[in-house]
């Protein structure tokens, strides 16, 4: 497998889980396919320690790995690796901005807080990432940046006021980020999952009473492939689908959404 | 000289993917458009969608298993002056896609269809030969990317559709047109 | 050649308009023909330009593809279901 060789990739959020997690979230099943397509992989997070492992354990399989510490929401975070990655590899091809928090919270229990900081990691993180990413990729007059967005960036839900708004945001910024960049062949999507099973619902399914849990699942049917198959979306689909993206096959893709959602938001 | 097939699912015992693909383009103001044009342009990018995802349905069904992709057209999401009855029938094939992926979501058949912008395809081979006519001057510079689509980009589009790289994938549209709708 | 379709049975509606050295490439439904058949997929060509369908899939054939070719009207319903199930 081959269609990602040669690139040099940075994915964001990628490094809280490691292979002996129960399930990989997004960033981590993104770094994986990464690998299998022939990449260079630079998975970064907050948590270092993990982080760090996940990047050994795929070191030893054979891949070309690297870990690196950012925080999305601080600049000189960005502007370190990013430097760091022009030194060491003299370009960059993929951004995948998927480091992103969600708050079991509506319109009501959100306090302002709460909207900075998922707006500060969701919508500001991606803009800082973008604005990095891009003056490197500028330089070679190619790239491709995917930004993890929702299906809650298409539709509205019971949930996270500001979960939307920053999902929203993602979506939009995307597409005049794509205007922007198109001069310099560099493509900007986003990516809108619909329910994944992500370490955040493994999570949530341990520490939730089975009856809340039963009414969770039954929400979750809302999607008619999810009901058909009584199951979520593997993270590792959604990789599938940046791979696509972040490669050649979509070099004339851009400023578009790739709805992976079970048909949620077909209704 | 090895046999021609009979019928898929006789020679195949299945059908995995089916690309409704065939079109064809005409262009014309709503003011020009007659009847015969109107019927015409629906019945091949309509209708035989239609008829298409239909038996292919009705096959995929017996498996519990397939991927049908529609070819339609940044015409199925904006309009434009130059063309009626193929937006018309390019609009239909995007919600008729989204109707058949929600009805056939059961039977764990994905639908999704494809949107490719302006593309340098031989039923637009005027692109190629008079690429400095003001309209396709004008057409071009419209384009973010700055350029027509190779055909080979839509393939690569159906590809990743059809493959169980995109099993969670349905009632979905896939944009291949150089971010000319982002505008 | 890959593996992503590798087993998958694929009809491809209006892909036998053009072959591999026309002077305007090959259209939508060519160009997945061939990446079809590149990624391990049996392929049914189907259009209504038989001579032009059926010369495209020998092509298809002679690189080592497993392509067929069939006629189809996709505004007839018949055709449709001669095709598919008999």
């Amino acid at each position: 497998m081959n269609r990602l060789d040669g690139k040099i990739a940075l994915i964001t959020g990628s490094g809280a889980e490691t292979l002996k997690s129960e399930v990989l979230g997004i960033g981590g099943a993104t770094v994986i396919e990464f690998c299998k397509e022939g990449a260079t992989v630079i998975i970064s997070d907050v948590f270092d320690k993990e982080g760090s492992e996940f990047a050994s354990e795929l070191k030893s399989k054979g891949y070309d790995v690297y870990y690196k510490h950012i925080d999305v929401t601080k600049n000189a975070d960005w502007d370190n690796v990013i430097s760091w990655i022009e030194k060491t590899f003299g370009k960059l091809d993929i951004l995948v901005n998927n480091a992103g928090i969600s708050m079991p919270i509506n319109l009501f229990t959100t306090t302002e807080a709460d909207w900075d900081k998922t707006n500060d990691v969701n919508s500001k993180g991606c803009f800082l990432g973008m604005k990095a990413a891009s003056a490197l990729m500028q330089k070679n007059n190619s790239g491709s940046i995917v930004n993890i967005s929702s299906m809650y960036g298409l539709v509205g839900s019971p949930y996270s006021v500001g979960y939307h708004a920053s999902k929203g945001a993602v979506r939009l910024m995307s597409k005049a980020a794509a205007i922007q960049l198109a001069p310099y062949k560099i493509r900007v999507n986003s990516v809108c999952p619909g329910m994944v099973m992500s370490p955040m619902q493994v999570r949530k399914k341990a520490n939730i009473s089975s009856e809340k849990w039963e009414e969770f699942v039954g929400f979750l049917e809302d999607s008619p492939l999810n009901k058909a198959k009584k199951e979520w979306i593997p993270t590792s689909q959604i990789g599938l689908g940046i791979v696509y993206l972040a490669s050649d096959e979509a070099q004339w893709v851009t400023g578009t959404d790739l709805v992976i959602d079970g048909g949620q938001t077909a209704q | 000289m090895e046999k021609t097939i009979d019928w898929i699912e006789k020679d195949f015992g299945k059908l995995d993917i089916l690309v409704n693909n065939a079109g064809i383009a005409i262009r014309g103001h709503v003011l020009d458009t007659n009847e015969s044009d109107w019927d015409k342009v629906n019945d091949i990018n309509s209708k035989g969608y239609f008829l298409g995802t239909k038996f292919a349905g009705k096959l995929m069904q017996k498996n519990n298993f397939g991927s049908i992709i529609n070819i339609a057209s940044i015409y199925a999401i904006v309009g434009g002056t130059l063309s009626f009855g193929y937006a018309a029938s390019k609009g239909a094939v995007r919600l008729m896609s989204k109707a058949a992926a929600i009805q056939l979501a059961p039977y764990k058949i994905r639908v999704n269809t494809i949107c490719p912008g302006f593309a340098a395809t031989p039923i637009n081979k005027h692109y190629r030969l008079t690429p400095n006519a003001p309209e396709v001057v004008s057409i071009r510079e419209s384009i973010p990317l700055k350029g027509f689509i190779p055909a080979d980009q839509i393939a690569w589009g159906v590809v990743y559709l059809a493959s169980d790289e995109s099993e969670w994938v349905t009632g979905t549209d896939l944009l291949i047109d150089a971010g000319w709708i982002a505008q | 050649m890959t593996n992503r379709l590798d087993g998958k049975v694929a009809l491809i509606t209006g892909s036998g308009g053009a072959l591999f050295d026309s002077e305007f490439g090959l259209g939508f439904g060519g160009s997945s023909a061939f990446r079809f058949c590149q990624e391990g997929a049996t392929v049914i060509v189907s259009d209504i330009n038989d001579d032009i369908g059926q010369q495209f899939t020998e092509e298809l054939k002679e690189k080592g593809f497993n392509a067929h070719y069939k006629h189809l009207d996709t505004t007839n319903e018949t055709e449709w279901k001669k095709l598919l199930i008999g």
